[in-house]
Protein backbone atom coordinates (compact mmCIF):
# COMPACT_ATOMS: atom_id res chain seq x y z
CA UNK A 1 0.00 0.00 0.00
CA UNK A 2 1.71 3.63 -0.91
CA UNK A 3 1.32 5.87 1.70
CA UNK A 4 -0.82 9.00 1.59
CA UNK A 5 2.02 11.75 2.56
CA UNK A 6 5.86 10.63 1.96
CA UNK A 7 7.91 12.97 2.78
CA UNK A 8 11.67 11.78 2.50
CA UNK A 9 15.19 13.80 3.66
CA UNK A 10 13.57 17.33 4.57
CA UNK A 11 15.59 20.06 5.14
CA UNK A 12 14.74 23.21 7.04
CA UNK A 13 17.31 26.19 7.72
CA UNK A 14 17.45 29.43 8.82
CA UNK A 15 20.39 32.11 7.75
CA UNK A 16 22.90 32.29 10.24
CA UNK A 17 21.63 29.48 11.72
CA UNK A 18 24.17 26.99 13.78
CA UNK A 19 22.26 24.23 12.57
CA UNK A 20 19.67 23.11 10.53
CA UNK A 21 16.49 23.50 11.89
CA UNK A 22 15.35 19.96 10.57
CA UNK A 23 18.01 17.76 10.10
CA UNK A 24 16.78 15.13 7.73
CA UNK A 25 12.95 14.19 8.42
CA UNK A 26 11.09 11.25 7.03
CA UNK A 27 7.96 10.88 7.72
CA UNK A 28 4.69 8.63 6.14
CA UNK A 29 1.56 8.56 7.00
CA UNK A 30 -1.01 6.34 5.65
CA UNK A 31 -4.24 6.69 4.92
CA UNK A 32 -6.78 7.06 8.03
CA UNK A 33 -3.54 6.68 10.23
CA UNK A 34 -3.34 9.05 13.06
CA UNK A 35 0.71 9.92 13.20
CA UNK A 36 1.48 11.86 16.24
CA UNK A 37 4.95 14.16 16.25
CA UNK A 38 6.48 15.07 19.56
CA UNK A 39 9.09 16.88 20.78
CA UNK A 40 10.02 19.81 22.90
CA UNK A 41 9.83 23.51 21.89
CA UNK A 42 12.52 24.32 19.03
CA UNK A 43 12.56 20.18 18.03
CA UNK A 44 11.26 21.36 14.66
CA UNK A 45 8.06 19.48 14.69
CA UNK A 46 5.96 22.11 13.70
CA UNK A 47 8.75 23.05 10.62
CA UNK A 48 8.03 20.24 9.42
CA UNK A 49 4.20 20.13 9.44
CA UNK A 50 4.28 23.89 7.94
CA UNK A 51 6.82 22.84 5.26
CA UNK A 52 4.38 20.26 3.61
CA UNK A 53 1.98 23.02 2.70
CA UNK A 54 4.68 25.55 2.20
CA UNK A 55 3.50 27.44 4.90
CA UNK A 56 7.26 28.37 6.44
CA UNK A 57 8.20 31.72 6.81
CA UNK A 58 9.74 33.50 4.08
CA UNK A 59 13.23 33.36 6.12
CA UNK A 60 13.77 29.87 5.90
CA UNK A 61 14.99 27.77 2.70
CA UNK A 62 14.27 24.52 2.69
CA UNK A 63 14.99 21.04 0.86
CA UNK A 64 13.97 17.84 0.81
CA UNK A 65 14.37 14.90 -1.36
CA UNK A 66 10.67 14.14 -2.13
CA UNK A 67 7.69 15.22 -0.78
CA UNK A 68 4.79 12.58 -2.42
CA UNK A 69 1.37 13.06 -1.58
CA UNK A 70 -1.48 11.02 -3.08
CA UNK A 71 0.90 9.53 -6.16
CA UNK A 72 1.89 13.65 -6.76
CA UNK A 73 4.89 15.29 -6.42
CA UNK A 74 4.39 18.43 -3.76
CA UNK A 75 8.18 19.44 -5.07
CA UNK A 76 7.09 20.52 -8.19
CA UNK A 77 3.53 21.15 -7.97
CA UNK A 78 2.85 24.57 -9.45
CA UNK A 79 1.73 27.28 -6.49
CA UNK A 80 -1.56 27.61 -8.42
CA UNK A 81 -2.47 23.63 -8.42
CA UNK A 82 -0.72 23.27 -4.96
CA UNK A 83 -3.13 26.28 -3.67
CA UNK A 84 -5.88 24.18 -4.84
CA UNK A 85 -4.93 21.16 -3.12
CA UNK A 86 -4.55 23.20 0.32
CA UNK A 87 -7.50 23.68 1.85
CA UNK A 88 -9.13 20.58 0.14
CA UNK A 89 -6.97 17.54 0.43
CA UNK A 90 -4.66 18.89 3.46
CA UNK A 91 -6.15 21.34 6.16
CA UNK A 92 -4.32 22.64 9.19
CA UNK A 93 -5.76 23.46 12.95
CA UNK A 94 -3.56 25.51 14.71
CA UNK A 95 -2.67 25.99 18.47
CA UNK A 96 -4.48 29.35 18.88
CA UNK A 97 -7.54 29.62 17.17
CA UNK A 98 -8.60 33.02 18.02
CA UNK A 99 -5.72 34.17 15.93
CA UNK A 100 -7.13 31.47 13.34
CA UNK A 101 -9.98 32.65 12.78
CA UNK A 102 -10.99 35.94 10.72
CA UNK A 103 -12.12 38.87 13.31
CA UNK A 104 -14.74 40.56 11.59
CA UNK A 105 -16.25 37.31 9.52
CA UNK A 106 -18.97 35.69 11.56
CA UNK A 107 -18.96 32.12 12.07
CA UNK A 108 -21.33 31.48 9.03
CA UNK A 109 -19.64 33.95 6.66
CA UNK A 110 -15.82 31.94 7.48
CA UNK A 111 -17.60 28.15 6.86
CA UNK A 112 -19.55 29.16 3.81
CA UNK A 113 -16.68 30.80 2.09
CA UNK A 114 -14.88 27.52 1.27
CA UNK A 115 -17.89 25.63 0.53
CA UNK A 116 -18.96 28.64 -2.52
CA UNK A 117 -15.51 29.34 -3.69
CA UNK A 118 -14.27 25.45 -3.52
CA UNK A 119 -17.47 23.75 -4.32
CA UNK A 120 -19.68 26.16 -6.02
CA UNK A 121 -22.51 25.75 -3.75
CA UNK A 122 -25.50 28.66 -3.16
CA UNK A 123 -25.33 30.44 0.01
CA UNK A 124 -28.43 28.62 1.59
CA UNK A 125 -26.76 24.90 0.48
CA UNK A 126 -23.20 26.11 1.93
CA UNK A 127 -25.10 27.06 5.24
CA UNK A 128 -26.92 23.61 5.61
CA UNK A 129 -23.50 21.92 5.53
CA UNK A 130 -21.81 24.21 7.89
CA UNK A 131 -24.49 23.65 9.96
CA UNK A 132 -23.97 20.10 9.85
CA UNK A 133 -20.44 20.31 10.45
CA UNK A 134 -20.63 22.29 13.42
CA UNK A 135 -23.11 19.64 14.69
CA UNK A 136 -20.58 17.51 13.96
CA UNK A 137 -17.81 19.04 16.23
CA UNK A 138 -20.60 19.04 19.03
CA UNK A 139 -21.11 23.06 19.12
CA UNK A 140 -24.32 22.70 21.43
CA UNK A 141 -26.40 25.14 19.11
CA UNK A 142 -25.52 25.64 15.38
CA UNK A 143 -27.94 27.65 14.21
CA UNK A 144 -27.50 29.86 17.13
CA UNK A 145 -23.49 30.07 16.27
CA UNK A 146 -23.62 30.66 12.89
CA UNK A 147 -24.31 34.44 13.26
CA UNK A 148 -21.49 35.11 15.75
CA UNK A 149 -18.39 36.10 15.76
CA UNK A 150 -15.26 34.80 17.25
CA UNK A 151 -14.41 36.55 19.99
CA UNK A 152 -18.10 35.68 21.17
CA UNK A 153 -16.59 32.00 21.57
CA UNK A 154 -15.10 30.35 24.44
CA UNK A 155 -11.24 28.79 23.41
CA UNK A 156 -13.32 25.71 23.14
CA UNK A 157 -15.63 26.35 20.98
CA UNK A 158 -13.37 28.10 18.34
CA UNK A 159 -11.24 25.44 18.05
CA UNK A 160 -14.63 23.05 17.54
CA UNK A 161 -15.55 25.57 14.93
CA UNK A 162 -11.89 25.49 13.22
CA UNK A 163 -12.19 21.88 13.24
CA UNK A 164 -15.43 22.18 11.55
CA UNK A 165 -13.60 24.33 9.30
CA UNK A 166 -10.64 21.73 8.29
CA UNK A 167 -13.45 19.49 8.01
CA UNK A 168 -15.31 20.85 5.63
CA UNK A 169 -13.87 20.30 1.90
CA UNK A 170 -13.48 16.77 3.55
CA UNK A 171 -9.43 16.71 3.41
CA UNK A 172 -7.58 13.51 3.34
CA UNK A 173 -5.09 15.49 5.81
CA UNK A 174 -5.32 16.85 8.78
CA UNK A 175 -2.26 18.56 10.12
CA UNK A 176 -3.46 19.73 13.98
CA UNK A 177 -0.34 22.19 15.96
CA UNK A 178 -1.06 21.57 19.02
CA UNK A 179 -4.61 21.74 18.93
CA UNK A 180 -5.21 21.58 22.42
CA UNK A 181 -2.65 23.29 24.13
CA UNK A 182 -4.45 26.53 24.68
CA UNK A 183 -7.14 24.66 26.18
CA UNK A 184 -8.79 23.44 29.51
CA UNK A 185 -7.91 19.82 30.56
CA UNK A 186 -11.60 18.88 30.54
CA UNK A 187 -12.25 20.42 26.75
CA UNK A 188 -8.71 18.77 25.95
CA UNK A 189 -9.69 15.46 25.96
CA UNK A 190 -13.12 16.82 24.22
CA UNK A 191 -11.15 17.94 21.31
CA UNK A 192 -8.94 14.83 21.14
CA UNK A 193 -12.61 12.85 20.87
CA UNK A 194 -13.33 14.83 18.25
CA UNK A 195 -10.17 14.17 16.24
CA UNK A 196 -11.11 10.62 16.74
CA UNK A 197 -14.69 10.76 15.38
CA UNK A 198 -13.83 12.46 12.11
CA UNK A 199 -11.55 10.01 11.25
CA UNK A 200 -13.81 7.89 12.00
CA UNK A 201 -16.63 9.55 10.16
CA UNK A 202 -14.98 11.07 7.57
CA UNK A 203 -12.01 8.75 7.07
CA UNK A 204 -9.08 11.69 7.14
CA UNK A 205 -5.58 11.08 8.39
CA UNK A 206 -4.25 13.14 11.02
CA UNK A 207 -0.51 14.31 11.97
CA UNK A 208 -0.99 14.86 15.44
CA UNK A 209 1.73 17.26 16.82
CA UNK A 210 2.23 18.45 20.04
CA UNK A 211 4.76 18.78 23.29
CA UNK A 212 2.74 16.13 25.65
CA UNK A 213 3.29 12.54 24.97
CA UNK A 214 -0.16 12.24 26.76
CA UNK A 215 -2.15 13.95 24.61
CA UNK A 216 -0.94 10.86 21.97
CA UNK A 217 -1.75 8.06 24.33
CA UNK A 218 -5.68 7.83 23.19
CA UNK A 219 -5.98 8.66 19.77
CA UNK A 220 -2.42 8.39 17.69
CA UNK A 221 -1.44 4.78 16.05
CA UNK A 222 2.03 5.81 15.62
CA UNK A 223 4.59 7.94 17.25
CA UNK A 224 7.10 9.99 16.23
CA UNK A 225 10.05 11.61 18.43
CA UNK A 226 11.80 14.71 17.51
CA UNK A 227 14.66 16.32 18.92
CA UNK A 228 16.83 18.99 17.38
CA UNK A 229 15.31 18.45 13.94
CA UNK A 230 15.49 14.56 14.16
CA UNK A 231 13.34 12.14 14.30
CA UNK A 232 14.84 9.73 16.99
CA UNK A 233 12.42 7.38 17.45
CA UNK A 234 8.96 6.20 15.78
CA UNK A 235 7.01 3.59 16.85
CA UNK A 236 3.48 2.14 17.58
CA UNK A 237 2.23 4.04 20.21
CA UNK A 238 1.50 1.32 22.90
CA UNK A 239 5.42 0.11 21.87
CA UNK A 240 6.48 3.24 22.36
CA UNK A 241 5.34 3.36 25.95
CA UNK A 242 6.18 0.03 27.20
CA UNK A 243 9.47 -0.09 25.68
CA UNK A 244 10.68 3.07 24.79
CA UNK A 245 14.51 3.10 22.60
CA UNK A 246 15.42 6.27 22.40
CA UNK A 247 17.07 7.91 25.97
CA UNK A 248 15.10 11.34 24.69
CA UNK A 249 11.65 9.42 24.89
CA UNK A 250 12.64 7.42 28.03
CA UNK A 251 12.92 11.17 29.13
CA UNK A 252 9.86 12.86 27.72
CA UNK A 253 7.60 9.89 29.44
CA UNK A 254 9.43 10.64 32.63
CA UNK A 255 8.73 14.28 32.70
CA UNK A 256 4.79 13.67 33.02
CA UNK A 257 3.45 13.95 36.18
CA UNK A 258 1.26 11.34 37.49
CA UNK A 259 -1.76 12.14 39.64
CA UNK A 260 -2.77 10.70 42.57
CA UNK A 261 0.57 9.69 43.77
CA UNK A 262 0.96 12.44 46.09
CA UNK A 263 3.70 15.36 45.92
CA UNK A 264 7.02 15.44 44.08
CA UNK A 265 10.31 15.86 45.97
CA UNK A 266 13.21 17.85 44.58
CA UNK A 267 15.84 15.19 45.37
CA UNK A 268 14.85 12.87 42.43
CA UNK A 269 15.81 15.40 39.95
CA UNK B 1 -2.79 29.93 66.18
CA UNK B 2 -3.57 32.58 63.16
CA UNK B 3 -3.29 31.61 59.95
CA UNK B 4 -0.90 32.83 57.54
CA UNK B 5 -3.51 34.81 55.18
CA UNK B 6 -7.45 34.01 55.58
CA UNK B 7 -10.22 35.03 53.43
CA UNK B 8 -13.75 35.34 54.67
CA UNK B 9 -16.54 35.41 52.69
CA UNK B 10 -15.59 37.21 49.91
CA UNK B 11 -17.07 38.27 46.81
CA UNK B 12 -15.28 40.15 43.79
CA UNK B 13 -17.49 41.09 41.15
CA UNK B 14 -17.18 43.00 38.33
CA UNK B 15 -19.60 45.25 36.03
CA UNK B 16 -19.85 44.32 32.43
CA UNK B 17 -19.92 47.76 30.37
CA UNK B 18 -21.22 47.13 26.73
CA UNK B 19 -23.29 48.98 24.39
CA UNK B 20 -23.29 52.72 23.51
CA UNK B 21 -23.40 54.62 26.09
CA UNK B 22 -21.10 52.08 27.60
CA UNK B 23 -22.39 51.11 31.41
CA UNK B 24 -22.90 48.56 33.20
CA UNK B 25 -25.38 45.85 31.94
CA UNK B 26 -25.25 43.07 33.98
CA UNK B 27 -22.37 41.72 36.39
CA UNK B 28 -19.62 38.86 36.41
CA UNK B 29 -19.77 36.85 39.91
CA UNK B 30 -15.59 35.83 39.39
CA UNK B 31 -15.34 35.00 42.78
CA UNK B 32 -18.39 34.15 45.11
CA UNK B 33 -18.36 33.83 49.10
CA UNK B 34 -15.08 32.25 48.96
CA UNK B 35 -13.77 30.72 52.18
CA UNK B 36 -10.56 29.73 53.41
CA UNK B 37 -7.34 29.59 55.09
CA UNK B 38 -3.89 29.24 54.60
CA UNK B 39 -1.46 28.23 56.65
CA UNK B 40 2.30 28.78 56.94
CA UNK B 41 4.27 26.12 55.25
CA UNK B 42 2.08 24.87 52.89
CA UNK B 43 1.46 24.56 49.57
CA UNK B 44 -2.24 25.31 48.41
CA UNK B 45 -3.14 23.70 45.17
CA UNK B 46 -6.17 26.01 43.24
CA UNK B 47 -7.98 24.02 40.26
CA UNK B 48 -10.49 24.65 37.82
CA UNK B 49 -11.32 25.92 34.40
CA UNK B 50 -10.82 28.95 32.86
CA UNK B 51 -13.39 31.55 34.00
CA UNK B 52 -14.15 29.69 37.29
CA UNK B 53 -12.42 33.00 39.20
CA UNK B 54 -9.34 31.21 40.34
CA UNK B 55 -7.05 34.06 39.01
CA UNK B 56 -9.21 36.96 40.71
CA UNK B 57 -9.29 35.02 43.90
CA UNK B 58 -4.93 35.51 43.43
CA UNK B 59 -5.40 38.65 43.02
CA UNK B 60 -7.44 39.22 45.78
CA UNK B 61 -5.04 37.28 47.75
CA UNK B 62 -1.95 39.46 46.86
CA UNK B 63 -4.09 42.65 47.43
CA UNK B 64 -3.51 43.57 43.79
CA UNK B 65 -7.87 43.57 43.86
CA UNK B 66 -10.32 44.65 46.27
CA UNK B 67 -13.23 42.48 47.26
CA UNK B 68 -16.59 43.54 46.55
CA UNK B 69 -17.53 41.96 49.81
CA UNK B 70 -16.09 40.24 52.57
CA UNK B 71 -12.36 40.48 53.84
CA UNK B 72 -8.88 39.50 53.52
CA UNK B 73 -6.80 38.83 56.75
CA UNK B 74 -3.05 38.20 57.06
CA UNK B 75 -1.51 37.04 59.61
CA UNK B 76 -5.50 37.95 61.37
CA UNK B 77 -5.17 41.64 60.32
CA UNK B 78 -7.34 42.94 57.32
CA UNK B 79 -5.92 44.14 53.97
CA UNK B 80 -7.94 46.99 54.30
CA UNK B 81 -7.41 48.39 58.00
CA UNK B 82 -3.46 48.27 57.67
CA UNK B 83 -1.48 51.07 57.80
CA UNK B 84 0.98 52.80 54.58
CA UNK B 85 3.78 50.68 57.05
CA UNK B 86 2.07 47.35 57.44
CA UNK B 87 0.75 47.76 54.00
CA UNK B 88 4.45 47.79 52.52
CA UNK B 89 5.31 45.10 54.88
CA UNK B 90 2.52 43.21 53.39
CA UNK B 91 3.37 43.53 50.26
CA UNK B 92 6.77 42.11 51.20
CA UNK B 93 5.62 39.39 52.76
CA UNK B 94 3.18 38.38 50.01
CA UNK B 95 4.62 38.15 46.17
CA UNK B 96 3.18 36.81 42.94
CA UNK B 97 4.31 34.99 39.68
CA UNK B 98 2.30 35.24 36.60
CA UNK B 99 1.47 32.68 34.08
CA UNK B 100 3.59 34.52 31.41
CA UNK B 101 6.93 35.33 32.40
CA UNK B 102 7.42 37.16 28.89
CA UNK B 103 4.34 39.92 29.85
CA UNK B 104 5.45 39.92 33.49
CA UNK B 105 9.39 41.12 32.93
CA UNK B 106 10.01 44.66 31.65
CA UNK B 107 11.66 44.14 28.33
CA UNK B 108 13.84 47.51 28.64
CA UNK B 109 15.22 45.96 32.14
CA UNK B 110 18.25 44.04 32.30
CA UNK B 111 17.64 40.75 34.48
CA UNK B 112 20.30 41.62 37.45
CA UNK B 113 17.73 44.82 37.22
CA UNK B 114 14.76 43.03 36.95
CA UNK B 115 16.06 41.12 40.39
CA UNK B 116 17.53 44.19 41.81
CA UNK B 117 14.37 46.56 41.59
CA UNK B 118 12.47 44.87 44.44
CA UNK B 119 15.59 44.96 46.89
CA UNK B 120 15.63 48.74 45.69
CA UNK B 121 12.09 49.77 46.17
CA UNK B 122 12.11 47.79 49.84
CA UNK B 123 15.14 49.30 50.23
CA UNK B 124 17.25 46.25 51.78
CA UNK B 125 20.38 46.51 49.84
CA UNK B 126 22.46 48.86 48.25
CA UNK B 127 25.92 48.64 46.15
CA UNK B 128 28.22 46.14 47.10
CA UNK B 129 25.74 43.34 48.84
CA UNK B 130 23.10 44.56 46.49
CA UNK B 131 24.83 42.97 43.29
CA UNK B 132 26.47 40.19 45.91
CA UNK B 133 22.42 39.08 46.61
CA UNK B 134 21.28 39.59 43.11
CA UNK B 135 23.82 37.17 41.92
CA UNK B 136 23.07 34.57 44.70
CA UNK B 137 19.73 34.74 43.75
CA UNK B 138 19.98 33.67 40.63
CA UNK B 139 22.35 31.03 41.11
CA UNK B 140 20.02 29.60 43.46
CA UNK B 141 17.17 29.61 40.75
CA UNK B 142 19.80 28.08 38.49
CA UNK B 143 20.51 30.62 36.05
CA UNK B 144 24.30 31.33 35.18
CA UNK B 145 26.06 34.22 35.96
CA UNK B 146 26.44 35.54 32.64
CA UNK B 147 22.82 35.97 32.07
CA UNK B 148 22.50 39.23 34.32
CA UNK B 149 23.36 41.29 31.58
CA UNK B 150 20.91 40.04 29.42
CA UNK B 151 17.15 41.10 28.49
CA UNK B 152 14.09 39.16 28.97
CA UNK B 153 13.52 38.52 25.21
CA UNK B 154 17.28 36.71 24.98
CA UNK B 155 16.05 34.11 27.34
CA UNK B 156 13.76 30.93 26.88
CA UNK B 157 10.65 30.46 28.25
CA UNK B 158 11.88 28.40 31.62
CA UNK B 159 14.76 30.79 32.12
CA UNK B 160 12.42 33.62 32.05
CA UNK B 161 10.14 32.18 34.95
CA UNK B 162 13.01 31.59 36.82
CA UNK B 163 13.91 35.27 36.90
CA UNK B 164 10.39 35.80 37.95
CA UNK B 165 11.32 33.30 40.71
CA UNK B 166 14.37 35.18 41.61
CA UNK B 167 12.42 38.59 41.83
CA UNK B 168 9.65 36.76 43.77
CA UNK B 169 12.30 35.42 46.03
CA UNK B 170 14.76 38.84 46.59
CA UNK B 171 12.75 40.20 49.18
CA UNK B 172 11.78 36.90 51.24
CA UNK B 173 8.37 36.29 50.77
CA UNK B 174 6.69 34.42 53.34
CA UNK B 175 3.55 33.65 50.82
CA UNK B 176 4.52 33.02 47.06
CA UNK B 177 1.03 32.88 45.26
CA UNK B 178 1.65 31.16 41.88
CA UNK B 179 -0.47 31.43 38.92
CA UNK B 180 -0.12 28.98 36.12
CA UNK B 181 3.53 29.45 36.27
CA UNK B 182 4.38 26.59 34.20
CA UNK B 183 1.48 26.62 31.83
CA UNK B 184 3.86 28.18 29.16
CA UNK B 185 6.38 26.31 29.24
CA UNK B 186 7.45 22.16 27.76
CA UNK B 187 6.30 19.36 30.11
CA UNK B 188 9.78 18.26 30.82
CA UNK B 189 10.38 22.29 31.70
CA UNK B 190 7.50 22.35 33.70
CA UNK B 191 8.69 19.74 35.94
CA UNK B 192 12.07 21.11 36.21
CA UNK B 193 10.56 24.49 37.89
CA UNK B 194 7.72 22.66 39.85
CA UNK B 195 11.07 20.83 41.74
CA UNK B 196 12.81 24.30 41.72
CA UNK B 197 9.72 26.15 43.69
CA UNK B 198 9.76 22.60 46.02
CA UNK B 199 13.38 23.15 46.96
CA UNK B 200 13.23 27.05 47.70
CA UNK B 201 10.17 26.01 49.77
CA UNK B 202 11.96 23.21 51.65
CA UNK B 203 15.01 25.81 52.09
CA UNK B 204 13.42 28.93 52.84
CA UNK B 205 10.10 27.32 54.43
CA UNK B 206 8.11 29.53 52.76
CA UNK B 207 4.08 29.12 51.62
CA UNK B 208 2.85 28.47 47.75
CA UNK B 209 -0.52 29.00 46.81
CA UNK B 210 -0.36 27.38 43.13
CA UNK B 211 -2.71 27.69 40.49
CA UNK B 212 -3.55 25.84 37.85
CA UNK B 213 -6.06 24.14 35.38
CA UNK B 214 -3.86 20.70 35.18
CA UNK B 215 -4.24 18.56 38.31
CA UNK B 216 -1.42 16.57 37.38
CA UNK B 217 0.94 19.87 38.19
CA UNK B 218 -1.25 20.68 41.25
CA UNK B 219 -0.56 16.82 42.33
CA UNK B 220 3.18 17.01 41.90
CA UNK B 221 3.52 20.16 44.22
CA UNK B 222 0.16 20.58 46.42
CA UNK B 223 -0.13 19.13 50.28
CA UNK B 224 -3.96 20.49 50.38
CA UNK B 225 -6.37 21.07 47.00
CA UNK B 226 -8.87 23.49 46.70
CA UNK B 227 -11.32 22.70 43.71
CA UNK B 228 -12.90 26.12 42.20
CA UNK B 229 -16.17 26.10 39.54
CA UNK B 230 -17.93 29.26 38.86
CA UNK B 231 -16.18 31.37 41.79
CA UNK B 232 -17.29 28.68 44.15
CA UNK B 233 -15.16 26.21 46.17
CA UNK B 234 -16.79 23.22 45.70
CA UNK B 235 -14.18 20.57 47.50
CA UNK B 236 -11.21 20.80 49.79
CA UNK B 237 -9.04 17.89 50.11
CA UNK B 238 -5.37 16.59 50.99
CA UNK B 239 -3.50 15.43 48.30
CA UNK B 240 -2.89 12.72 46.88
CA UNK B 241 -6.51 11.52 49.35
CA UNK B 242 -8.83 14.01 47.26
CA UNK B 243 -7.49 12.14 43.79
CA UNK B 244 -7.98 9.18 44.96
CA UNK B 245 -11.61 9.13 46.53
CA UNK B 246 -12.96 12.66 45.13
CA UNK B 247 -16.59 13.53 46.51
CA UNK B 248 -17.69 16.02 44.18
CA UNK B 249 -18.87 15.33 40.54
CA UNK B 250 -16.91 18.00 39.27
CA UNK B 251 -14.02 17.01 40.82
CA UNK B 252 -14.77 13.58 39.43
CA UNK B 253 -14.98 14.48 36.00
CA UNK B 254 -11.85 16.97 36.22
CA UNK B 255 -10.07 14.02 37.09
CA UNK B 256 -11.62 11.96 34.61
CA UNK B 257 -10.36 14.70 31.58
CA UNK B 258 -6.09 13.72 33.01
CA UNK B 259 -5.14 11.79 30.30
CA UNK B 260 -2.61 8.82 31.88
CA UNK B 261 0.23 7.24 29.58
CA UNK B 262 -1.65 3.93 30.50
CA UNK B 263 -4.98 4.99 29.31
CA UNK B 264 -5.51 3.98 25.71
CA UNK B 265 -9.02 4.78 25.51
CA UNK B 266 -10.90 8.52 26.02
CA UNK B 267 -12.60 7.96 29.53
CA UNK B 268 -16.52 8.36 28.79
CA UNK B 269 -17.17 10.61 31.95
CA UNK B 270 -15.07 13.60 30.57
CA UNK B 271 -17.12 13.69 26.91
CA UNK B 272 -20.50 14.34 28.65
CA UNK B 273 -19.25 17.56 30.45
CA UNK B 274 -19.60 20.15 27.64
CA UNK B 275 -18.33 23.13 28.10
CA UNK B 276 -17.77 25.64 31.24
CA UNK B 277 -20.53 27.52 31.43
CA UNK B 278 -20.42 31.83 31.69
CA UNK B 279 -19.82 33.73 34.70
CA UNK B 280 -22.26 35.74 33.16
CA UNK B 281 -25.59 33.37 33.69
CA UNK B 282 -25.06 31.38 36.70
CA UNK B 283 -27.43 28.61 36.89
CA UNK B 284 -30.06 28.34 39.84
CA UNK B 285 -29.29 26.03 42.68
CA UNK B 286 -26.27 23.90 42.68
CA UNK B 287 -24.20 25.90 40.15
CA UNK B 288 -22.16 22.62 38.50
CA UNK B 289 -26.13 21.23 37.47
CA UNK B 290 -26.68 21.53 34.44
CA UNK B 291 -23.12 19.36 33.47
CA UNK B 292 -23.46 17.08 36.31
CA UNK B 293 -24.13 12.94 35.63
CA UNK B 294 -25.60 12.87 38.86
CA UNK B 295 -28.50 15.85 38.66
CA UNK B 296 -31.76 15.55 40.23
CA UNK B 297 -34.47 17.91 41.04
CA UNK B 298 -33.18 19.30 43.89
CA UNK B 299 -30.32 20.53 42.62
CA UNK B 300 -31.72 22.87 40.35
CA UNK B 301 -33.18 24.44 43.53
CA UNK B 302 -31.04 23.93 46.34
CA UNK B 303 -27.59 25.66 46.39
CA UNK B 304 -25.25 23.10 48.43
CA UNK B 305 -23.10 24.43 50.87
CA UNK B 306 -19.51 23.42 51.17
CA UNK B 307 -19.82 21.05 54.37
CA UNK B 308 -17.08 19.27 56.05
CA UNK B 309 -17.17 15.41 55.20
CA UNK B 310 -15.44 12.31 56.71
CA UNK B 311 -11.34 12.65 56.63
CA UNK B 312 -11.39 16.06 56.84
CA UNK B 313 -12.35 16.92 53.18
CA UNK B 314 -14.99 19.77 52.35
CA UNK B 315 -17.48 18.91 49.50
CA UNK B 316 -20.49 21.43 48.59
CA UNK B 317 -22.75 18.49 47.17
CA UNK B 318 -26.27 17.09 47.91
CA UNK B 319 -24.74 13.67 47.37
CA UNK B 320 -21.30 14.03 48.43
Amino acid sequence: MTPLLEVRQLHVQFPRAPRDAVNGVDLTIHAEEIVALVGESGSGKTLTALSIGRLLPTTACWRAASIQFKHRDLLTLPDREFRHLLGQEVAYVFQDPASSLNPVLTVGEQLCEPLIVHRGMRWSEARTRAMELLAAVQLADPAETLPLYPHQLSGGMQQRVMLAMAALLNPALLIADEPTTALDATVQVQILALLLALRRQQGMAILLITHDLLHVAPIADRVAVMSQGRIVETAPTTQLYQSPQHPHTRALLSAMPRMGQGRLTHRTS
Amino acid sequence: MTPLLSVHQVVKRYARRTGWPRRARGWVHAVDDVTLEIWAGETVGLVGESGCGKSTLARLLVGLARPTAGEVRFRNQPLIAMSRTEARGFHRSVQMIFQSPLMSLNPRMRIKDIVAEPLRIHRLADGQRLRARVAGLLEEVGLEAVLSNRYPHELSGGQRQRVAIARALAVRPALIVCDEPVASLDLSVQMQILRLLIRLQDAHHMTYVFISHHLGLVGAIAHRVLVMYLGRIVEVGENPAIFQHPLHPYTQALIASVLQPASQQLSAPAAILGEPTSPLHIPSGCRFHPRCPKVESRCRLEDPALIPRTGGRLAACHFA
